[in-house]
């Protein structure tokens, strides 16, 4: 259980105003840059005293304001894994792993499931970025910490590397049974270990909840940052055409077709797909190359600027819960079309616009 | 090549500089730290103070020191009531003068190797859980490592020549407070200047040597 109630005033104008309580395992913060994230975990492995507020971990205080409680980060074992690994450099992988621990306790099971075994001798020079992380998290686990404070540990490594290392992390979290605080602006992170996500918003909570619920609803914050973005969808496999290159997908009621998906029939896959990408019709035109062409209603219309109009609009048969997709405009064209909410319309996109953000392999 | 006079002024040489090494460091690492990474009232005044025997002319400084160390001055007079010790015109009087003046030269140079250490090395290692003082034995300091050595290296052969501040504290007494600079000082008043090469091409090399070492050193713990 992590409880979070955390006022800060930065000089330079910046304010965090936050209240947050999660029993997650995983709890994710997300947002664009200079929304808070990094400040928060400051603030919780005390490198940043708030103005007023209280830090709780597992029914630990380590801040207060009003019992004036602050433990000083040595004492408040909620170790971090840096964007930029921050190993000793002039240690070896064994004694960086070794640093924050009383005991090496854990140290063959850590070695084991990050798979550092061939690199305990080696300096963390001679380590590529990928390894370097992963000593980074075995160190912080191996301190008996309250919670790891991950403060986008992948964001420097490749897309590939990156999916191949969440699975991992994943699985020794729930060995460890350490809570994470995990900040992040990668939706594909997010979805593949938040069990809760906070949406950051310049040093709000906008919204907190299940990844893929918080995770679309992100894209209605009133940042220009987030509402120009992709609608995620999460969708069901349903067949695979490798000959046509194509994979057949559910989401709720609707058929969709994207390029082909490495993920077995019947299992869950998170598409995204671009504002920029979806053509409106008022009718569905003869002869279209693109795959897919469902049939929705426009919900609203928002001016963005002089030049662009983002159009809501809900697909008929899409899951209850589900986000609207986003659908960028030019004025004129509303204008011609004769658009308004509750007119009914065609969404056409191509199966390749349908871009997978995360295949989940467990199904 | 060199007479038994001279190797004796050699070795109170390097007696003399060894034992000021000892006085440098013992404060000089605290020091330096304190400047490099705290925030406290009088740092100013502190690093100020530190740093001027570099620019003072050191016979002024041996003056400041004759004033204390003299057996009616404020330290000296404590040492000679106290212990019935007098500290002026001995050995350690050198040591104290030499360290007195090469001491902003290892500060410095073990403070801006400090400055270099990546702090964000430092909040990780307390994030684990490290004391601040263990932080500052595993990380900054094996870190800085070059830059302790370097600067022990140019200290140690700042006090290896001092001369102005020694003579006033110290004298010219041959055997036991005449290191080579004294010497050769001694030897350019008395016989032909010639007289002083052995000495100057001994104190030469041995400070090229140093110098040499100590700037390699500091080269290797610059962040590449």
């Amino acid at each position: 259980m992590i409880e979070l109630d955390l006022h800060l005033q930065r000089p330079e104008g910046f304010v965090l105003d936050l209240t947050v309580s999660s029993s997650a395992g995983v709890l994710v913060l997300y947002g664009p840059s200079g929304s808070g994230k990094t400040t928060v975990l400051d603030l919780i492995s005390g490198s940043l005293r708030p103005e007023h507020g209280r830090v709780r971990i597992e029914q630990t205080t380590l801040f207060d304001s009003t019992s004036r409680i602050d433990l000083p980060p040595r004492r408040r074992r909620t170790p971090r894994v840096y964007q930029e690994g921050r190993l000793f450099p002039h240690l070896t992988v064994r004694a960086n792993l070794l640093y924050g621990a009383d005991s090496g306790e854990g140290m063959d099971e850590v070695v084991e499931m990050l798979e550092l075994a061939p690199y305990l001798h080696r300096k963390p020079a001679e380590l590529s970025g990928g390894e370097r992380q992963r000593v980074a998290v075995g160190r912080a686990l191996l301190t008996r910490p309250r919670a790891v404070l991950l403060d986008e540990p992948l964001a420097s490594l490749d897309r590939p590397l990156r999916l191949r290392i969440l699975p991992a992390l994943k699985t020794l979290r729930e060995r460890f049974q350490i809570p994470f605080v995990y900040v992040t602006h990668a939706v594909e992170e997010a979805l593949a270990l938040g069990e809760e996500v906070v949406l950051l918003d310049e040093g709000r909570a906008v919204a907190q909840g299940p990844p893929a619920e918080v995770l679309a609803h992100g894209l209605k914050a009133p940042t220009p940052a987030m509402t120009a973005h992709d609608t995620l969808m999460e969708v069901v496999v349903d067949a695979h055409h490798p000959d046509e290159g194509i994979s057949d997908c559910r989401w709720g009621g609707v058929r969709l077709q994207a390029s082909l998906l490495d993920a077995a029939a019947g299992s869950r896959v998170f598409l995204a797909l671009s504002s920029r990408d979806v053509i409106l019709t008022r009718r569905r035109p003869d002869g279209l190359s693109a795959r897919n062409a469902p049939a929705a209603v426009l919900t609203a219309l928002d001016e963005g600027d002089s030049n662009r109009v983002l159009a809501r609009i809900r697909l008929d048969g899409s899951p209850p819960q589900a986000a609207e997709l986003v659908v960028m405009l030019t004025p004129q064209s509303v204008r011609e079309m004769e658009l308004r909410p509750g007119v009914p319309i065609v969404a056409i996109f191509k199966a390749s616009a349908l871009r997978p953000v995360l295949i989940d392999r467990k199904g | 090549m060199l007479s038994p006079v001279e190797w004796t002024a050699l070795a109170v040489s390097l007696k003399v500089a060894s034992a000021a090494l000892v006085l440098m460091v013992v404060p000089g690492v605290p020091l330096a730290w304190l400047l490099a990474r705290r925030e406290f009232p009088g740092r100013l005044f502190l690093d100020a103070s530190t740093s001027l025997p570099l620019v003072l002319p050191p016979v002024v400084t041996g003056y400041l020191l004759l004033w204390l160390l003299a057996p009616a001055g404020p330290v000296g007079g404590w040492l000679h009531r106290r212990l019935g010790f007098d500290l002026v015109f001995t050995w350690q009087a050198a040591a104290i003068a030499a360290a007195v003046v090469a001491f902003p030269l290892f500060l410095r140079t073990f403070r801006t190797a400090i400055e270099s250490v990546d702090r964000g090395l430092e909040e990780a290692a307390a994030n684990l859980g490290a004391s601040p003082w263990r932080i500052f034995a595993t990380v900054t300091f094996p870190l800085a490592r070059h830059g302790f050595v370097a600067g022990a290296l140019l200290g140690f052969s700042r006090a290896l020549g001092e001369f102005g501040a020694t003579i006033l504290v110290a004298g010219n007494i041959p055997g036991r407070t005449q290191t080579i600079p004294l010497a050769i000082f001694s030897l350019t008043n008395s016989r032909e200047l010639s007289a002083a090469w052995p000495l100057v091409i001994t104190v030469s090399t041995l400070s090229f040597i140093l110098v040499a070492v100590a700037d390699r050193s500091s080269r290797r713990g610059r962040p590449r």
